[in-house]
């Protein structure tokens, strides 16, 4: 038995007294391995026998140490995130016919098919009508075209950005709404969404995901009530925790503005 | 499983605790990707590898343990020389590389062979090894500049005399 081969069957038989045992019941290696520490010639024999006992000390010793376990409320921590998470799925998923995917995934194969092609042949002709042009042609195209003072530029159209526009509205209503759940860490607004992280001290953080879309400022649905809020509107008196639990889950719909336009908060 | 997992790689409490429960909030989501004729333990273990990797990334610092700020003593630990070991041990770990901790954790604490960990890890098997190897003798060098390592181990009623 070569030295790996010896330090594979070492980890070999602790593996498997893990599986066996518990940490405190008493071990011996077995034949095979006092075999090897004896027949080895008396350099390595020596190294073998400290080598087996060393392994088994240390793993004897991590072993005894006990495992650390989470906090009591743990579990259900979890529970309501798995229930969150659930909930929010669950509204996404949009439901169709039993077989209808198999159809929907065909149409959607010839409809690419039908563009590429078209893509292609649209290329194509273009290429095509550029090589045959003649320069005169192109010469006649640019005198046809209108002067730049007949051109009509159109006034430049402002993109709107939800985020930015609604700006500090949209962060002071974050606020308020962690105002409302009390100890907010934190608002962390990013591109296209934002989190807010709820928690006191070292308690277990709850984060709340304001909407997978850009929310604009709005309207507030409250999940559990159906009481719908105009922004400006205080939430605290309507914002309502899924459950129970301190640490419960809170789950908001985010819709636009019927009327479009920003409004204050 | 997943929690000490998550708690010997980053240190802390909870920290582990937030890891862990995005680690189930993974597997949840991403439940159709599992291929149910394989165990759930190594798959499971697999994502919660790489969240500890990212969030030591994230954090950029070594893990360090901070039991003594627990608010509930772990009842298990009423023995000072246990607690001591256990504390040691944990800063020990700490000491390790990333991908040495890691290996060390799912061998003598999760008890997992070298193909399973192979998985979790997407390591080759004998670069595992190696890393055992050398998370061992660190962890002994550690434990033995602590005072806490005997140089030579009495085990012998326990080694059938070798």
């Amino acid at each position: 038995m070569t030295a790996r081969e010896f330090e594979d069957r070492l980890d070999e038989c602790l593996r498997s007294w893990v599986q066996d045992a518990d940490s405190n019941a008493s071990f011996t290696w077995p034949s095979d391995v006092i075999q090897a520490i004896e027949t080895a010639p008396e350099p390595d024999r020596q190294e073998r026998a400290r080598q087996a006992r060393t392994l088994l000390w240390l793993h004897r010793q991590v072993r005894q140490a006990p495992l650390p376990l989470p906090a009591a409320g743990f579990a259900q921590r979890v529970a309501e995130e798995f229930r969150r998470t659930s909930l929010e799925e669950s509204r996404q998923v949009v439901p169709f016919s039993a077989g209808s995917s198999t159809r929907t995934s065909a149409k959607s194969w010839r409809a690419r098919s039908v563009f590429w092609v078209a893509g292609s042949l649209a290329t194509a002709v273009a290429v095509a009508t550029l090589l045959i042009l003649r320069p005169a042609s192109r010469q006649q195209l640019l005198v046809q075209a209108p002067a730049p003072s007949q051109v009509q530029v159109a006034p430049p159209q402002r993109i709107v950005d939800p985020i930015r526009d609604a700006g500090g509205a949209y962060l002071a209503l974050v606020r308020q709404v962690g105002d409302a759940l009390g100890g907010v860490a934190s608002v962390e607004p990013s591109d296209s969404d934002a989190k807010l992280t709820k928690g006191r001290d070292r308690a277990p953080r709850t984060e709340l995901a304001v909407g997978p879309t850009a929310p604009r400022v709005g309207q507030v649905i409250t999940e559990s009530t159906g009481a719908v809020l105009d922004a400006g509107d205080d939430l605290r008196g309507a914002i309502r925790p899924v459950t129970d639990s301190a640490i419960g889950a809170f789950s908001f719909l985010w819709k636009e503005a019927p009327t479009g336009g920003k409004r204050s908060i | 499983m997943v929690f000490s997992l998550c708690y010997r790689m980053l240190g802390d409490r909870h920290e582990a605790e937030d890891v862990s429960q995005e680690v189930f909030l993974r597997a949840l989501r991403s439940l159709h990707q599992w291929d149910c004729q394989r165990p759930m333990r190594p798959w499971l273990l697999t994502i919660a590898a790489n969240r500890c990797r990212t969030a030591l990334g994230r954090s950029q610092r070594r893990p360090i343990a901070r039991e003594y700020l627990d608010e509930a003593p772990d009842p298990r630990a009423s023995d000072d020389g246990a607690a001591e070991l256990r504390s040691e041990i944990q800063i020990a770990l700490g000491q390790l590389r990333e991908d040495y901790r890691c290996v060390f954790v799912l061998f003598h604490e999760q008890g997992m062979s070298y193909e399973e960990m192979s998985v979790v890890t997407g390591r080759p098997i004998g670069t595992l090894k190696t890393w055992l190897h050398r998370a061992r003798a660190q962890m002994l060098t550690y434990l033995r500049e602590r005072g806490l390592a005997p140089e030579e181990p009495e085990e012998a009623h326990d080694c059938t005399g070798v």
